[in-house]
């Protein structure tokens, strides 16, 4: 099934991508040391299927440009209003500039029907191809998408090269689009006075649970930064001194239980929202339509981050959840939360990740919904799995407990958890390999656990081989053995104190929550 | 207590070498002859030293019965009792686990189909947690295998969520004392859903449950398995359906 797909990834084998120096004042920037892998780079063969030849259609047959009688003007209307039609994008396949309704014109006219994307992630083929009733009812795939489809959380499978386009992106473009650098090229110094916020993060209750950690550790980030947080869901007061609203997961927020009367309540134009969906799910395109108008959006990828531009969103930008400085101690709650802890010892330190690596009572930890990928990939594991102390959870979504009820594993008990555990096992949930594997090393790195993933589309900051342990599915097995044997412990320590000196270092998420907020202050983005 | 009634079964087999045992490994057969040996050996395999062994064939007709009286008569020395039963006639699968229960000498019984398998911890790690936590009854993680491949098992217990689905296997660990104070499985008008119903008693019961977190046994998917070619027919859904709200008044299904 989809896991096999994960072979064909762009290449680590080679030299792991290291960041260009960034002249940022210290501790914002990326200084990143040159190291050594740790671990030895998995060499396999990579037949990229999805990484071939970028589609080049600058050779194509000059097109006269299209005036905009000869395309249905709603339609027309409709695709430039959706703010979803990536113009620069659409030029640069077509290999001359037009204007942005020309664009929509031609595509509409012919684009569609050449193979060209009215943005990155569409490919109005492979959309025909999944909703037969489009097809039958010609029309077109893009206006129909962002007409109805969108709203109606239609499967839009990710073209076939757009992962290999992503993986090549270069990191110095994935920093520039970093809150804490477009912050700096707009004067902002971390060394300076700022006068904090009083910041609502709204999460929905009714969601999945890793948005709501988001949100938690969101929490603790502004808390760092010396703001009052309220943490609020959909059910909430919003208090009258909050002076600056922060929505994560806006497909969720804004969609479930009493969360459609936020839209009218948040001054959107004035809020930051936090896209936490990944291309190539139904509800991406959804959460960047609850969304618009934002006075921000912020991303937790960088590779999404890097398309909101095109996507109708110039104030935008990656938000890396970095490490927490001064975390809190684990609650004492977490047998009420879980059971199959019953033998673990709460250390009284233990939220602080200061439980030495070999003493830890959990060998693997692994936290994240159950999806189709993610059940695949865990049978094959099993073997190893069940070999040693594990702690996997990995709910369905059925039966969505509610808040406070067993089962809801917060950040705060993700952080307990984590600290417990020699190894974090991370699993895409999907095709597109980021989604939350950095926040997933984040918290490795905070709590001294080795993250053992599978190779992911590069975070500036972050090393494979350095700071995490890149394994494929098929190589998770011998990796976890090998951290689980005698040299375990040599291997751990290395890693944990990389991360230590790199990680919470140069991506504290209190600054860049600062950064963030001067932003938002002065109005826009450096690439705005 | 309620009183569970079972049929007359003929013992095949029985070796009693020690009464130390805390568990009772309760394997339900039937024509699972080409198979049943692995999830014997997958019991013998166990890491946990003192284990009782007893296997109810519910009058099976492919001889699986002999095939595991002949395993027996080699391995009764690893465990502390070690006996097969026979059913006369077949009397359906929750008249099987209530006779393995039944025979069973152990505060703790496990149930194991015949075509499934244990991880060499599994036994030892369900008890420890049922120990400490002083739980009725403790499910972990499960690996399906055979025609597909997946996990099972991953959601904590609620009774909410299983008022409207199953969603827990019945491999699992029970305390004894648990089964017999809901009268044990009930026979139900198709096979397959005792198990639910099993785990419906026990929440209304507000007995004590506890998922493990770990993946410790595996669970064969065949292309055509009970669940499938029986229970799930159209017209025997809504006759359980209502059969279930009848002994179950929370009962919502979906």
């Amino acid at each position: 099934m989809s896991w096999r797909r994960t072979e064909a990834y762009p290449d680590f084998a080679g030299t792991p991508p290291l960041d260009p120096p960034v002249a940022l004042a210290a501790p914002v920037t990326v200084p990143d040391p040159v190291h050594d892998p740790v671990v030895d780079p998995i060499a396999e063969p990579i037949t990229d299927h999805f990484a071939g030849p970028v589609a080049d259609h600058s050779a194509d047959p000059a097109v006269e440009p299209m005036s905009a009688q000869t395309a249905e003007p709603e339609h027309v209307g409709s695709i430039r209003d959706s703010g979803l039609f990536d113009h620069a994008f659409y030029t640069e396949q077509l290999g001359r500039v037009l204007d942005a309704d020309a664009c929509v014109c031609h595509y509409l006219i012919e684009g569609a029907g050449a193979g060209l994307r009215p943005n990155r992630l569409f490919d109005a083929a492979s959309y025909l191809a999944t909703h037969a009733d489009v097809a039958a009812s010609g029309i077109d795939a893009f206006f129909h998408y962002v007409s109805y489809g969108i709203e109606e959380g239609r499967q839009l499978d990710l073209p076939a090269n757009v992962l290999g386009e992503l993986q090549r992106l270069p990191l110095e473009t994935l920093v520039q689009h970093r809150v804490a650098v477009q912050a700096q090229a707009r004067g902002f110094d971390p060394a300076q006075p700022f006068a904090p916020e009083t910041v609502a993060i709204f999460a929905s209750s009714l969601g999945n649970f890793f948005f709501r950690q988001i949100a938690d550790r969101l929490a603790a980030g502004f808390r760092a930064a010396g703001c009052r947080v309220y943490r609020l869901d959909q059910n909430s007061q919003r208090p009258d001194d909050v002076t600056l609203d922060f929505v994560v997961a806006p497909h969720e927020f804004f969609l479930l239980g009493a969360g459609p009367r936020w839209r009218n309540t948040i001054d959107v134009t004035r809020s930051v929202v936090f896209n936490t969906e990944q291309p190539g799910t139904p509800w991406y395109f959804r959460a960047l339509r609850y969304g618009a108008g934002a006075g921000m959006l912020v991303d937790l990828s960088p590779q999404s981050a890097a398309l909101l531009p095109g996507l109708g969103f110039p104030k935008s930008g990656f938000l890396p959840l970095g490490p927490v400085a001064g975390t809190a101690a684990a609650p004492e709650s977490i047998r009420d939360c879980v059971s199959g802890l019953e033998d673990v010892p709460l250390h009284p330190e233990s939220g602080r990740g200061d439980i030495r690596w070999e003493e830890r009572p959990i060998d693997v930890l692994f936290l994240g919904t159950l999806t189709p990928r993610r059940s695949e990939a865990l049978a094959r594991l099993a073997p190893t799995l069940a070999r040693h102390r594990c702690f996997i959870h990995a709910p369905t979504g059925f039966g969505r407990p509610l808040r406070g009820a067993k089962g809801q594993i917060d950040e705060a008990h993700s952080r307990y958890l984590a600290a417990q555990s020699k190894i974090l096992v991370n699993i895409h949930r999907g095709e597109f390999p980021y989604f939350e594997w950095h926040r997933i090393v984040m918290l490795g790195a905070e709590q001294g656990a080795v993250v053992v993933s599978e190779r992911s589309l590069p975070v500036p900051g972050i090393q494979p081989g350095c700071h995490y342990v890149p394994a494929d599915i098929e190589a998770m097995p011998a990796a976890i053995e090998r951290l689980l044997g005698d040299e375990g412990a040599g291997l751990a320590r290395t890693i944990t104190a990389r991360c230590r000196a790199d990680l919470a270092t140069h991506l504290d998420l209190g600054v860049e929550l600062r950064a963030l907020m001067y932003l938002h202050r002065n109005a826009g983005t450096a690439h705005a | 207590m309620l009183d569970v009634v079972c049929p007359a079964a003929d013992t095949q087999f029985s070796a009693a070498a020690h009464e130390r045992s805390l568990v009772t490994v309760a394997v339900t057969l039937f024509n699972y002859a080409h198979v049943v040996l692995e999830a014997l050996d997958s019991v013998r395999a166990q890491h946990l030293p003192d284990i009782d062994l007893v296997v109810v064939d519910d009058c099976s007709v492919d001889g699986g019965d002999a095939v595991v009286k002949e395993w027996m008569e080699r391995h009764a020395g690893r465990f502390g009792r070690c006996l097969l039963a026979r059913h006369p006639a077949n009397a359906g699968l929750a008249s099987a686990r209530n006779q393995a229960f039944a025979l069973a000498a152990t505060p703790y019984v496990f149930v194991l189909d015949a075509d499934n398998q244990l991880y060499p911890r599994c036994l030892h790690r369900c008890l420890d947690l049922a120990g400490r936590s002083g739980a009725d009854a403790v499910y972990t993680l499960i690996e399906i295998f055979g025609d597909e491949q997946g996990i099972m098992g991953t959601d904590l217990w609620s009774p909410e969520s299983l008022s409207r689905q199953n969603y827990i296997d019945a491999m699992a660990l029970f305390r004894r004392s648990a089964w017999q104070s809901v009268g044990g499985y009930r026979r139900m008008p198709a096979q397959g859903w005792e198990d639910y119903d099993l785990w419906l008693k026990f929440s209304e019961a507000g007995l004590l449950v506890h998922r493990l977190p770990e993946i410790l046994c595996r669970y064969r998917k065949h292309h055509r398995s009970m669940l499938v070619s029986e229970t799930n027919a159209a017209d025997k859904i809504d006759q359980l359906h209502d059969n279930m709200r009848l002994h179950h008044p929370g009962f919502v299904g979906t």
